[in-house]
């Protein structure tokens, strides 16, 4: 890509942003509320997760099938839960505007409302997956009773213990792999990734430095 | 295909490496650090008054302050951009330099962003939240991209005696 190219590109991508990001924040929470259904179904079938409730802040309670054993009074069973914030969730979905951002921007895909309909579903099926990871992560520290290696202040386990076996210990850092790798690597590189995928033209850029009729 | 492998290869390798316990303790957390008092410098450089405490960067005047955690201190996009350009087919020292020169860049786009959340902190909280969760993660991104777009056209020129 020539200076020039880049220098429509940047800009137009630059520009493209603002409407999207003002556009995603207003969608955002919508759009993970109707997903909750799906990534519920997702986490069951791999997680002692039995529900997810909506916290009203726009994240989720995750009730649990774990009992609580010790370190808590409870006169009868009680199951463990946990929070999952909103600000976690809204990452998982923070891909979209930067895709659709590169999207827009030079050189475009031939089929460009294709791309970004197969981006999109792209992104939520990386949400759902974005989502059963921290679930994953969760209930592994939850269960081990241990800080996950992902996050070693914020991911730490209760004043309670569960009921449940114990992850190995390379599940354990696989779960907290898991969770860093959704949180703080996906959102950089899924736009990249999709954009690249997705584009034949951007692959001709990127990839073997050709270069591209601008459109 | 053998491009996308090994970028894959290296980013999942170093951010796993990230994890690893004396990774974090012996290099991330101090380079946080570091990142802390490079950016109380630039601030004090333009007239600002930060002092910093440990990954703690703050404003003298008012207390106010952010803590650069991991996440924030864009050593994942330094991984992938350097994987992106360790992967790449061209000549090795190439690409020694383009991960070099595009990890200082990347840096570099990252103390403005340390900077500007210390002050959105103190005079735009309400904004801080969106700039620190979602919008600077994609502007480092995009940031990243177009440093290895630079490095790809840098590294494929003609050589000069083929140019002149």
């Amino acid at each position: 890509m020539d200076r020039h190219g880049r220098f429509r590109f940047a800009l137009v991508a630059l520009l493209a942003l603002v409407p999207l990001m003002a556009l995603w924040w207003l969608s955002v929470d919508g759009v993970i509320a109707a997903m909750r259904p799906l990534v519920l179904w997702f986490a069951a079938q791999l997680l002692p997760v039995r529900d997810l409730l909506p916290d009203g802040k726009g994240g989720w309670i995750a009730q649990t099938s774990l009992e609580v054993t010790a370190g808590k009074w409870i006169k009868a069973r009680q199951e463990a839960n946990f929070p999952v914030e909103a600000f976690l969730l809204r990452r998982y979905l923070v891909a979209w505007p930067f895709f659709f951002a590169l999207a827009l921007a030079p050189p475009r895909a031939p089929r460009l409302g294709l791309m970004l309909l197969a981006g999109f579903a792209a992104l939520l099926l990386i949400f759902v997956l974005s989502a059963g990871a921290v679930l994953f992560v969760f209930v592994a520290v939850l269960v081990n009773h241990a800080p996950s290696p992902a996050d070693r202040d914020q991911l730490v386990p209760p004043l309670f213990y569960v009921t449940g076996p114990r992850y190995s210990d390379a599940a354990f850092f696989l779960a907290g792999l898991a969770f860093y790798v959704t949180s703080y690597v996906l959102p950089l590189l899924a736009p990249v990734m999709l954009w690249l995928g997705l584009n034949p033209m951007a692959q001709r850029v990127v990839l073997t430095g050709k270069s591209a009729r601008f459109k | 295909m053998r491009y996308l492998t090994g970028f894959g290869v290296l980013s999942i390798a170093g951010i796993a490496a990230l994890l690893v316990e004396p990774v974090d303790t012996g290099f991330i957390q101090p380079f946080s650090h570091g990142l802390a008092v490079i950016s109380a410098a630039a601030v004090n450089l333009f007239g600002g008054n930060a002092a910093t405490q440990g990954p703690i960067l703050r404003l003298v005047e008012n207390g106010s302050g952010v803590e650069i955690a991991n996440g924030c201190n864009a050593i994942e996009a330094s991984i992938l951009l350097a994987a992106a350009i360790l992967a790449f087919p061209a000549r090795l020292g190439h690409r020694l330099l383009g991960a070099t020169v595009g990890f200082l860049l990347l840096q570099a786009v990252n103390l403005l962003r340390i900077i500007s959340l210390l002050y959105l902190e103190r005079y735009a909280q309400g904004w801080f939240d969106f700039f620190h969760l979602y919008l600077w993660d994609g502007l480092i991104m995009l940031d990243g991209l177009l440093i290895f777009l630079l490095w790809h056209r840098w590294q494929d020129r003609p050589p000069l005696s083929a140019a002149a």
